[in-house]
């Protein structure tokens, strides 16, 4: 649905682009978006992905669905997206190489 | 991965990158239940609350328990938007009808503007903003006898929230499906039953729904608006949104369409062990030798295409979620098909092929949820003499032997001579007197692993008689 929600869009992304630099305040890093059925969720979340993957900012993200048992588990939400995080932040992934020998035994 | 790790490996992370990174989760209410769904959230708020490079978006339906949790956080960690608020929404609903119904116009050479200007508004206003109420109308249109007087019934349901949607729904299914009420209910029955687990073409659909696979191409053709096709896994038939399959079940469906998902399930349940006990045999792929493991038979995928057809594929995975769908159900059919199943050699066959699709693990919890649920369930007068318990289960015997239990009388067997059939006797000629063999003692400590991989029934081997002593107990 190209076109549709031009401005929720551009709100969303600026708000992406609005980085607080302090470390100790709490930082609203969580966007909600909600809505009936059928009302575009969907189509927004891949309108959004679309722009920050062109801006490479999008690290990770999971289209989940009722009706699909890989992306209805809860389980698998956290590793897909700290995987795909690892591929696209290289030093969280070479962190994790290191926790993870010397966690393992 | 724990979370709590997650959230370790961001604090210790040294620096972070120059812009912030998002993970996007889409329709995070059709993930999991209102009981795992609050903790991830919460993990998921605390990781981009720790980590200021680190957004996420998350959309959803505003249930109950994703809303309490975003209650119970502090304002100042996240943003809210309801997009039903969306100002610019009617505005973009109607960007989208034009573009749509324009494609409509084209296909029946209506001279534009069409609709009219005032159908239009009326249809936009009945949207209650829901997109998929456009979509749905739209892609309707396509198989329509007459798309204008569509338009107008349609602009005519008014109500608040789905209702229009649903009254869409309700007159797509009036107008494609005119016969056969009985036999529809069994075919989207089992499309909305099996869609949890896999979602499944057409003819496989139409041999567990016991109708011709003519009539359900037709309808899956015919309903192009509410169904669609997966062209990701198998080609299987789903519902074209979330909404579809609720409407299907709710009090809004007409009474002829309306599926019962208890009555669905335990229809499909005995479908499966039906299919089951028609189709699985010795041998079933035809392996030459016994003592093959798995990953030693080359074409394996292609003797599993070949040999256990999808429909079976599926019965053997998922029979018991179906069986045991209603919790304690009292059901003569469900019990006189499984008596079927437990009382000849198929349980044997049913791990064999468990093991020959790498499945048997699925195998173990499957036949705990029908152990727990013939305890539970009422059993039939004309069973209830013939129940010996619930012993059922795949174990290793014991450690450092390289045989493994398969228990699975649940049923008196027929005779008392049932008890030597050669099944149960010492007879190593005897092809079905076979045993399931691990590779070594080694990994019978990890009983998973070659479950997964070494299972097999050898001619060359005989039933110890340990599963006999089992039941005799009982």
């Amino acid at each position: 649905m190209e076109g549709t929600r031009k401005f929720r869009l551009k709100e969303v992304i600026n708000w992406v682009a609005n980085t607080s630099e302090e470390k100790d305040l709490l930082h609203d890093n969580t966007y909600w978006i909600y809505g009936l059925p059928g009302i575009g969720k969907t189509s927004l979340a891949h309108s959004i992905c679309a722009i920050l993957h062109d801006q490479r900012q999008l690290a990770g993200a999971f289209f989940c669905r009722r009706d699909d048992p890989n992306l209805s588990e809860p389980r698998s939400v956290l590793p897909t997206l700290i995987y795909k995080l690892a591929e696209n932040f290289p030093p969280f992934e070479k962190l994790w190489q290191i926790i993870f020998a010397t966690t393992q035994i | 991965m724990k979370g709590s790790l997650f959230l370790e490996l961001l604090d210790n992370l040294p620096y972070g990158p120059s812009n912030s990174l998002v993970f996007v989760i889409d329709a995070f209410d059709e993930c999991g239940n209102n009981r795992s769904r609050p903790a991830l959230l919460r993990l998921l708020n605390s990781a981009a609350a720790s980590a200021s490079w680190l957004k996420i978006i998350i959309t959803s339906r505003p249930e109950g328990d994703i809303q309490r949790v975003f209650d119970e956080l502090s304002q100042s960690s996240y943003l809210r938007y309801d997009l039903a608020k969306d100002q610019e929404a009617s505005h973009d609903l109607r960007t989208f009808a034009q573009s749509e119904f324009g494609l409509v116009a084209q296909d029946w050479y209506f001279s534009p503007p069409w609709p009219e200007e005032s159908l239009l508004d009326k249809l936009i206003s009945r949207a209650n903003g829901l997109f998929i109420f456009i979509k749905t109308l739209a892609l309707a249109l396509e198989h329509c006898a007459d798309p204008t007087e569509f338009l107008k019934t349609t602009s005519e349901e008014a109500g608040a929230g789905l209702k229009p949607l649903y009254r869409l729904y309700s007159n797509v299914l009036k107008s494609r499906i005119v016969h056969s009420n009985s036999e529809f209910q069994r075919v989207i029955g089992v499309l909305l039953t099996v869609a949890p687990h896999r979602a499944l073409c057409e003819e496989t659909i139409a041999e567990l729904a016991g109708v011709g696979p003519n009539l359900v191409k037709k309808w899956v053709k015919d309903l192009n608006s509410l169904l669609s096709r997966d062209e990701g896994t198998n080609r299987g038939i789903r519902v074209r949104h979330l909404s579809i399959s609720e409407f299907l079940v709710s009090d809004d469906c007409p009474y002829i369409y309306q599926i019962n998902l208890q009555d669905a399930n335990v229809e499909l349940g005995i479908a499966c062990l039906k299919t089951m006990v028609s189709q699985l045999r010795f041998n079933i792929c035809g392996i030459e030798d016994s003592r093959l493991a798995n990953a030693d038979i080359e074409d394996l995928p292609f003797r599993i295409r070949e040999n256990i057809s999808d429909s079976l594929q599926y019965s053997t995975l998922y029979w018991s979620n179906h069986l045991c769908f209603t919790p304690d159900g009292n059901n003569r059919r469900v019990w006189e098909s499984l008596k079927e199943f437990f009382e000849g050699l198929c349980p044997l066959f049913w791990v064999e092929v468990l093991s020959l699709m790498g499945m048997v693990p699925k195998g173990v919890p499957c036949i705990r949820k029908v152990s727990s649920w013939a305890k539970v369930s009422p059993t039939p007068a004309c069973i209830q003499s013939d129940l010996i318990g619930c012993r059922m289960g795949i174990r290793p015997f014991m450690k450092g032997f390289r045989t493994f239990v398969v228990s699975w009388l649940l049923f008196k067997p027929p005779s008392l001579s049932a008890l030597h059939t050669p099944i149960f006797q010492r007879d190593p000629s005897c092809p079905h007197t076979r045993l399931y063999q691990t590779p070594s003692g080694r990994d019978l400590l990890n009983p998973s692993r070659w479950w997964e991989g070494n299972c097999r029934l050898g001619p060359h081997r005989h039933w110890s008689g340990l599963g006999i002593l089992r039941v005799s107990r009982a």
